[in-house]
């Protein structure tokens, strides 16, 4: 049900509909609580075809897919994005940071990337290993159960390769490589990098009456309208309405903060309506907050509690600090063997079907954590910006530049499919120097105090950038490529790694930590202050890994929702 | 197998069983097909809308300017005798839509580069470019349509200029219907059941599917049946 105010008290308010928020109310639905979810941007389901842009030509968009709009894209199902208009946030002196927000039921699961990665078992003590940043106060083994289940809920495909920092799942068949991807693999062979197939969260094989199966249209990021790619409505916030508990939809609903009695414990969620720009209370016996690690902790700032005055839960000041995202950088090359291609239907999954989990050993090596790298080519659906790279490969191939009419054309068909990228996808050391705070005197247009950042890569970031360049262009040289880009950026220039926030996996800005000074969550994501607090969104990751964060996001959550139960059930929340 | 049946009830069947109960709008999931509305593209958001609407009540080119446009657009795609012509795939709408969308980075430039190639062709032929011969017209462009050549002469003011509409054009022709899915040969964006390189093209390539992950990847021939796994994590029912 969607609905706009409520009097009643609800078993527990969560604050978000994306990876966390979804899965903590499925958790708690099933197990039949009566939930209120306050999501800030519109209802969304794929399904329905005034939604769906599924399936559309590039011919239907009149921009031909252009990022005029949705920076990844016209038919991106994404809404917003890297700004929302009305909702600025600053950065701080010449510092960067890129903040991706996704505005609708869901959050970003419906355009997500899925590449679906459990930590390992050293990505949960890295301190112990190489001195650096902190230790989760949890184990692997105190997850595990709990990505089995997920896996099993959700759905991931993969295979089990029994390597010892990348754990084996519960796995759905993978797809068949494509041609490029087979021979990355076989260059990667030839380099020692080897490529394993891919860890996504397609449907690949049925996993439940409520999803269907992928049909192969390659635009996961488009939305799935039979629900065989994971996003949070489809596939937990929809079945869960039809369980055991009651979920009210509280869409367009802008939470602005927790409110709290004069014991400090929690009891309502303050919002927003967008339509009718008035400020409303629901109240909750349990607050869970999962609007995204940076809006978590942009919530906490501006919520205060007798005695806290920097913050709900903020005792450590540590709110808002260790923030860091994934490295990321990338290049390209032509594959001389892959023009004048066959063509055929090779759309596959919305993603890469093999991937190269990290390789390496820190130890050896300049930088000291890992990366895994992402491959993209084939012959994707032409859009915006289709046969830009013209000039630059007729001078590859010694071909006249420039030129028009039908021969040009012909050199535009030869070279479709013909082009191969890799990207590198690192963990980055969690710093307290880097962090987002209330940005003094600035509001949005809900009345909200906004946000500002401060991040700065330091060298173990840019070191693990060059080694990335050195083995993206070591396989696709072996391939017989042309780079693109021959010379490997500069140290000057990050070693061409993005802006902190550009590969949209931060994390860890309300952390988990044993010791109430030292973080904001305890084991149990949930605030040390606050005994009806709970985090599930990324924002309590002690530290991000070599792995995408949203596995995690939700294995985290499920064991958040279990624990609220275990203290229900014991009348201490 | 048969493609269309398991596609048919991979759609329906699971389909139907998507209902969603309890929320306010669902869609009927039972009756959807696959075709999307075949107006407007997805859920748009208020300021998308107002971006939308007001390039719809805006203009910017000149009729004389989009005729100078389309003539060129069709020298750089004119397509093989069958094909379409770069104003058949809706290079006018494409370039006044898109001189609108992105101001700053399409409008000075294209309507710059047409004012400089009519001067030019006033220059060398005494009219504007769209009044003069097809083989006067392509006169100019040889001079302009090569980078290298042109660089470093008073030619590059409009070799930028025609590079720039070579993106265009080239983005509006492969992106059209006919382009995309009849010239260049795209053949997705449909339902269908991805089964790996055909084995002409493996064989072509000299490359073949690793033995050890054959028994591994997906049997499409039972996908439908649900996953099922020992508790060591084996799927029981894909061999
Ligand atoms: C293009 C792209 C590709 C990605 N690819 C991958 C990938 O391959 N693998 C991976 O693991 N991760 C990937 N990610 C990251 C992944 O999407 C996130 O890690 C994940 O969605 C985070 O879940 P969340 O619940 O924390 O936040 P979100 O999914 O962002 O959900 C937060 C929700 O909270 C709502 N909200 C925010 N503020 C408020 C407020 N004040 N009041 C009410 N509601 C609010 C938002 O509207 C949103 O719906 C990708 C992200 C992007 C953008
Ligand atoms: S590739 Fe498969 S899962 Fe992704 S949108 Fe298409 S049908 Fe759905």
């Amino acid at each position: 049900m969607q609905i706009k105010e409520s009097s009643k008290e609800y078993d527990a308010v969560i604050v978000g509909s994306g990876a966390g928020g979804g899965m903590t109310a499925k958790v708690l639905a099933d197990a039949g609580l009566n939930i209120a979810i306050i999501e800030a941007g519109p209802y969304f389901d794929p399904a329905d075809k005034n939604m769906r842009t599924q399936l559309r030509g590039t011919w239907e968009s009149p921009r031909r897919g252009a990022g005029t709009l949705r920076s990844f894209g016209d038919f991106h199902a994404g809404l917003s994005g890297w700004q929302i208009p009305g909702e600025p946030y600053d950065t701080v002196g010449d510092t960067e940071f890129q903040w991706w927000r996704t505005r609708m039921l869901g959050g970003r699961t419906n355009h997500w990337g899925r590449i679906s990665l459990r930590f390992g078992p050293d990505d949960f003590h890295r301190k112990d290993i190489d001195g650096l940043g902190e230790n989760w106060p949890i184990r692997y083994e105190d997850i595990a159960p709990y990505y089995d289940k997920v896996d099993k809920l959700v759905g991931v495909f993969g295979t089990n390769e029994n390597l010892p920092n990348d754990p084996d799942s519960f796995f759905l068949p993978p797809p068949k490589p494509r041609l490029h991807e087979l021979y990355t693999t076989e260059a990667g062979k030839k380099v020692g990098i080897p490529m394993i197939p891919g860890r996504l969260s397609m449907v690949t094989k049925k996993i439940n009456e409520d999803r269907g199966v992928c049909f192969y249209c390659g635009q996961c990021s488009r939305a799935c309208s039979v629900y065989a790619d994971f996003s949070a409505g489809t596939c937990l916030i929809f079945p869960a309405m039809k369980g055991k508990g009651q979920i009210d939809l509280f869409t367009n609903c802008m939470a602005r903060e927790v409110i709290t009695d004069a014991s400090g414990k929690a009891t309502a969620i303050s919002y927003i309506s967008k339509d009718d720009r008035r400020e409303y209370q629901v109240k909750g016996k349990v607050i869970v907050l999962a609007a995204s690690a940076c809006e978590t902790a942009r919530l906490l700032f501006n919520s205060k509690a007798p005695g806290m005055t920097a913050g709900l839960g903020n005792g450590s000041g540590t709110l808002g600090r260790y923030l860091h995202d994934s490295t990321g950088t990338g290049t390209s090359a032509l594959i001389p063997s892959l023009l004048d291609r066959e063509l055929y239907n090779e759309d596959g999954v919305g993603g890469m079907h093999v991937y190269a989990p990290w390789w390496g050993n820190n130890k050896k090596l300049d930088f000291p954590r890992g990366y895994h790298l992402e491959v993209w080519g084939g012959l994707g659906m032409p859009s915006y910006g289709f046969g830009g790279q013209l000039t630059r490969v007729q001078e590859m191939l010694g071909y006249k530049v420039g030129g028009y009419g039908n021969p040009m054309l012909k050199e535009v068909k030869q070279m479709y499919g013909a082009v191969v990228g890799m990207s590198g996808r690192g963990e980055s050391v969690a710093l307290y120097d880097n962090y987002c705070e209330i940005n003094p005197g600035k509001v949005d247009e809900w009345g909200i105090p906004t946000l500002r950042f401060h991040y700065k890569w330091t060298d173990h970031e840019r070191l693990q950038a060059k080694h990335m360049h050195v083995s993206i262009r070591e396989i696709l040289t072996a391939m017989g490529g042309e780079l693109f880009e021959p010379e490997i950026p500069s140290y000057e220039s990050d070693h061409g790694l993005l802006a902190p926030g550009a590969i949209i996996h931060e994390v860890g800005t309300a952390r988990m930590h044993d010791d109430p000074k030292q973080g904001v969550c305890d084991r149990n994501s949930r605030l040390h202050e606050v005994p009806n607090v709970y985090v599930t969104d990324a924002a309590s990751f002690t530290s991000q890994a070599d792995k995408n964060p949203t596995w995690t996001i939700m294995a985290l959550a499920w064991r958040a929702a279990d624990h609220i139960l275990s203290e229900r059930q014991k009348m201490n929340i | 197998m048969d493609r269309r049946k398991t596609l048919k009830t991979l759609l329906t069947g699971t389909l139907g069983a998507t209902l969603v109960a309890g929320c306010d709008s669902p869609a009927d999931l039972k009756t959807a097909d696959l075709k999307a509305e075949p107006q407007g593209y997805g859920l748009r958001l208020p300021h998308e809308i107002a971006h939308d609407k007001r390039i719809a009540n805006e203009s910017f080119f000149t009729e004389a300017e989009l005729d100078t446009l389309g003539i060129l657009g069709d020298i750089i795609a004119p397509g093989e005798p069958g094909d379409p012509k770069a104003t058949e795939t809706g290079l006018r709408e494409f370039l006044e839509f898109m001189a609108l969308d992105q101001p700053d980075q399409h409008q000075t430039r294209l309507r710059g580069g047409v004012a400089w190639i009519n001067s030019e062709s006033q220059r060398r032929f005494g009219k504007p470019f769209a009044e003069i011969l097809p083989a006067e017209q392509i006169n100019i462009v040889d001079d302009i349509a090569y980078p290298l050549e042109a660089k470093g002469t008073p030619m590059e003011f409009g070799s930028r200029f025609f590079e720039h509409l070579r993106f265009l054009t080239l983005t509006c022709y492969f992106t059209s219907k006919a382009g995309m899915m009849k010239v260049l040969g795209y053949q997705g964006n449909q339902p269908n059941v991805w089964d790996g390189v055909p084995q002409e093209v493996l064989d072509k390539h000299g490359l073949a599917y690793d033995p050890k992950y054959l028994p591994l990847y997906v049997n499409q021939d039972r996908r439908e049946e649900i996953a099922a796994w020992d508790e060591n994590k084996n799927l029981l029912n894909n061999g």
